[in-house]
């Protein structure tokens, strides 16, 4: 009978491509931040305003159904008569949110209770020019933008904040490097793996629900042909993600890989977000006071003011929302293009150094 | 207790040795000029020589000069006072110091004093910074005075945040830092605005009490007595510094109770 | 000193260490048992770091949770790996030393003497990070020992250390146990803890296998499943004798001079060797018996515990 030789046996079938690498790193990296349970309800909280935005797709949506027509007798059409129910239900829930459905009457809601929220004239005027296609589409932006731009933005300065300042200080600290490049992994491969690990997050939180509202939005529409006149949206959610996911993960990533302490790169995130905002802050209160304009009602329009946007590139936070809002339509090129070229900065030296950092010799 | 505050001063030297470092500096020394920058750009937006406005930039310069040294004060209390247990854990250093009689509290107070002491320092310095800056463009009234009033405030709000935030990381080991700024964001900023008996739960709101007795009114928006009507008046300092103490000794108690009852386990041994 | 009673720990639903009971006096024993044993549980149910989800422990007559002035007797060197950037050996060990109460002074003094123990000295100013293993083993140890304790407790102390340094830390902790002191050794390498002559615990899978004194740990061994390569002059007529004589489970042909035995009993075979010489005349040049002796007998252990090998199992 032959014996069989059962010693060590080289692989002889095809390997994967290089690309698996990364993945892999990835998706382990993904597997063990999801243990935690605070990620689990971060991520669980963070689907929760998508039932607030979702119900304002559903009324401004309805708003959009040529309800030009109000108290004519007996004879309304149908859908009308639909609405009123749903007024009717929705009155209950937040009378402020449908008072009425005459498009002009939600035109000067928005502007009178999100006076708060940048670009919402664009908006309130898209509404009433009575062009459906061209109002429909703003609106639907408007929304998307605003929900990236508020709970989401927020959600994931904390999100980051638990999940990437680890990533790379912790194999620092055990020598886990000598695991990931003794073997054929390149640093590129490396990098890539650990920033598609917060990245994923990310989108789990911001991409996916903001798709899901826009699939929402089509299932409550009159009829399929409102794709039509919405087909960018889904693609400016995908570019809008990624103004959201670039700058801030290779932030973090370059504060992980700068220390071995995840302290250190936790504080250096809270630490640069806090700084910018605040003094960003600090300068729409000067400015405000200038103009004696130091009241709620006005500050919104003295965050618009040219010498308080040009402090805004101290924030990140405004700077994504900058870029967000050229995504979405609501700004110009030029309007915007300071706030790329920060963020361009940031997401290139961030990448460069931590690039750097992971490539410095290790002592064991 | 006596064996504790040994043990906390033994603390508080050696982790102040650890503490002295080139990087370490720089990002204290970072954190102190940013209020007093940043003052200076805001108070030059700002000035114009009509002696109407002035009055507002005088009242507001004093609003930025706190507002912004909180920012500092808080960011320095993140790195310094919740991660006493999570640093110990995390570099394996855990084990030498539980299996030490009473070293568990001593280590705990030791420190929350050294988090207090940096804090203290990056603030006041802050602070003496700003009052520099604010003094040069429109002559404050009383700049040692001034000084003196918000160096006792950011004195008991390091004193008192670095205790919540100390008790916060005996708790919360792996997300201390990230639970604290939720805390801060949550609780001591919203909540303490709001007009009802839940903001006086608040130690912002307390803080703020204080300062309105010591520096008079500050807050850039609704007059006085519109805050006044909002909030009530404010109580006594001696009530609200009360309150303050009240709030210390029961962080620092809860503490010392979650640090001594759990059984805090390095990753090796599971 | 140490009395644990039907002890056991869980960790969710791991099981850390399986209803242990054991009665220590003064005097030196080895902890032994493999990697996830249940050692380190062990040890910190001792020293109270953690409380048992059953049973109770009794450190020098009192329950060590929440009582940590107990451990002003103990000193504790653990298994762990750690780094403290920027900080001496000195620097280190007086901190740790002051923290039991001493002043300044005295506490540095003990950790210069501590240090100088264990043949830091000439290094104790510099940085940890700039240190071998070998030196980081060695300031643990010092840390252990600079406060003067009645009990150490060792966890895998010698880690890192290279030949010269494992004797010298043989020496120590042998100089360590005959000033009178009690010494618990944790281990996962048989020869080290026995170089120290001590009381046997083993442990596996979170369970006490069995415990005695040298001697008996010998005899389990010697009767436990080994495997041993003899180099000979005539292999052939060596493996006829002892396939007659002695209880061999299998024997393989090495080459032209060596026979490998798999032998049930390493003692019945050892037994037979010289009768082997004398009386059939067979050159014994070379016996090497494997370095798996502990893996061996926790083996015979378990089947023991199972059943599976008849011997006398005291409860």
């Amino acid at each position: 009978m032959p014996i069989h030789n059962l010693g060590y046996r080289p692989w002889k079938e095809k390997l994967t491509r290089p690309s698996s690498r990364w993945r892999n790193i990835s998706a382990s990296g993904v597997r063990l931040a999801q243990k935690s349970l605070w990620v689990k309800r971060a991520v669980f909280a963070a689907w929760l305003p998508v039932l607030y935005w979702g119900l304002g797709f559903f009324v401004i949506g309805q708003a959009m159904e040529g309800k030009l027509q109000l108290n004519d007798g007996g004879n309304r059409p149908v859908v009308q008569k639909a609405f009123d129910a749903v007024e009717k239900q929705l009155k209950k829930v937040n009378p402020m949110l449908v008072p009425t459905a005459n498009r002009l009457a939600v035109a000067s809601i928005l502007r009178r209770q999100f006076r708060k929220v940048p670009k919402v004239e664009q908006l309130a005027s898209a509404l009433e020019s009575g062009d459906e296609m061209l109002a429909r589409n703003r609106i639907w932006c408007w929304l998307l933008m605003t929900f990236l731009r508020y709970p989401q933005g927020i959600l994931i300065l904390f999100l980051i904040g638990t999940i990437a300042p680890a990533l790379i200080a912790r194999d620092i600290r055990s020598k886990a490097f000598l695991l990931y490049f003794s073997r054929p992994i390149g640093k590129l491969d490396y990098l890539l793996g650990k920033f598609f690990i917060p990245a994923t997050f990310i989108m789990l939180v911001t991409t996916l629900p903001a798709m899901a509202l826009y699939m929402f939005g089509i299932l409550m529409s009159p009829d399929l042909s409102v794709f039509w006149s919405t087909w960018d949206v889904p693609v400016r959610i995908l570019i809008g993600s990624a103004f959201l996911i670039l700058p801030t993960v290779s932030l973090a990533l370059m504060f992980s890989s700068l220390t071995q302490e995840t302290r250190f790169a936790s504080f250096g995130w809270f630490a640069f977000f806090t700084l910018g905002h605040g003094a960003w802050w600090a300068i729409v209160f000067s400015t405000a006071i200038k103009k004696g304009m130091v009241n709620s009602q006005d500050l919104p329009m003295v965050m618009e003011e040219p010498e308080v946007k040009r402090w805004g590139l101290l924030s990140l936070y405004n700077n994504i929302g900058e870029a967000q809002s050229w995504v979405f339509g609501f700004s110009s090129w030029q309007e915007v293009m300071p706030s790329m070229i920060v963020l361009l900065a940031i997401t290139v030296v961030s990448l460069s150094i931590t690039y750097r950092q992971i490539s410095s010799p290790l002592r064991v | 207790m006596i064996h504790w505050l040994r043990g906390a001063q033994a603390t508080f030297v050696f982790e102040l040795r650890r503490a002295l470092t080139w990087n370490r500096f720089l990002v204290a020394v970072g954190l102190a000029i940013f209020p007093p920058v940043m003052l200076n750009v805001v108070v030059r937006t700002a000035f114009v020589s009509n002696s109407r406005i002035a009055a507002d930039v005088s009242q507001y310069s004093e609003f930025a000069m706190i507002f912004l040294v909180a920012l500092v004060c808080i960011l320095s209390l993140l790195l310094w006072a919740t991660p006493n247990v999570q640093s110990e854990l995390e570099g394996k250093t855990w084990n030498f110091i539980a299996v030490r009689p009473g070293a568990r509290v001593a280590s705990y107070l030791g420190k929350y004093f050294l988090a207090v002491a940096i804090s203290m320092s990056v603030s006041c310095t802050a602070l003496a910074g700003c009052i520099l800056v604010a003094n040069s463009y429109q002559g404050l009234e009383n700049p040692l005075k001034t000084l003196g009033s918000l160096a006792a405030i950011y004195t008991m709000a390091c004193v008192v945040y670095a205790a919540i935030f100390s008790a916060i990381g005996t708790v919360f080991i792996k997300r201390a830092m990230v639970v604290a700024a939720g805390f801060v964001i949550g609780v001591e900023s919203f909540l303490s605005l709001v007009p009802a008996v839940v903001s006086k739960v608040t130690m912002s709101y307390h803080l703020r009490s204080i300062g309105l007795e010591w520096i008079g009114y500050f807050l850039p928006y609704t007059t006085e007595l519109e805050y006044n009507m909002t909030f009530g008046k404010p109580w006594p300092v001696w009530m609200h510094i009360m309150c303050i103490a009240i709030m210390t000794i029961v962080s620092l108690t809860v503490g010392m109770i979650v640090i001594t009852q759990r059984q805090y386990v390095t990753s090796d041994q599971t | 000193m140490i009395e644990l009673n039907g002890v056991s720990k869980l960790y969710k639903t791991v099981i850390g260490v399986n209803d242990i009971s054991l009665s220590l006096g003064t005097g030196v024993y080895g902890l032994l048992g493999p990697n996830g044993s249940g050692k380190t549980t062990l040890i910190n149910l001792i020293l109270g770091q953690i409380k048992p989800t059953l049973g109770t422990v009794r450190l020098f007559g009192k329950n060590p949770w929440r009582r940590s002035y107990l451990l002003r007797r103990v000193g504790l060197c653990p298994a762990l790996e750690f780094s403290y950037p920027r900080i001496s050996s000195l620097q280190w060990v007086t901190y740790l030393v002051r923290m039991h109460g001493f002043t300044q002074h005295d506490a540095a003094k003990k950790a210069i003497e501590a240090l100088t123990l264990v043949r830091l000295d000439h290094v104790m100013h510099r940085p940890m990070t700039e240190y071998s293993l070998g030196m980081r083993q060695r300031a643990k140890i010092a840390q252990a020992i600079a406060h003067d304790p009645e009990l150490l407790i060792l966890d895998e102390p010698f880690n890192g250390l290279d030949p010269v340094g494992r004797f010298e830390m043989t020496a120590l902790l042998k100089q360590w146990a005959s000033d009178g002191k009690s010494l618990i050794l944790a281990s996962h390498i048989l020869h080290e803890v026995e170089a120290v002559d001590p009381s046997f615990l083993l442990i596996y899978g979170g369970r006490l296998m069995a415990s005695g004194s040298p001697a008996e740990m010998r005899r389990i061994l010697a009767n436990s499943p080994n495997t041993l390569s003899i180099r000979t002059n005539d292999p052939s007529r060596l493996a006829a004798y002892l396939t007659k004589e002695a209880a061999i489970k299998n024997l393989k042909f090495l080459g032209d001079d060596t026979i490998e035995i798999e032998t049930l009993s390493a003692s019945s075979v050892l037994q037979r060797l010289p009768a082997a010489a004398i009386e059939e005349g067979i050159e014994i040049k070379e016996v090497i018996t494997s370095d798996e002796s502990l893996k061996s007998l926790f083996s015979t252990l378990m089947k023991i515990h199972r059943g599976e090998i008849e011997t006398r199992v005291s409860v």
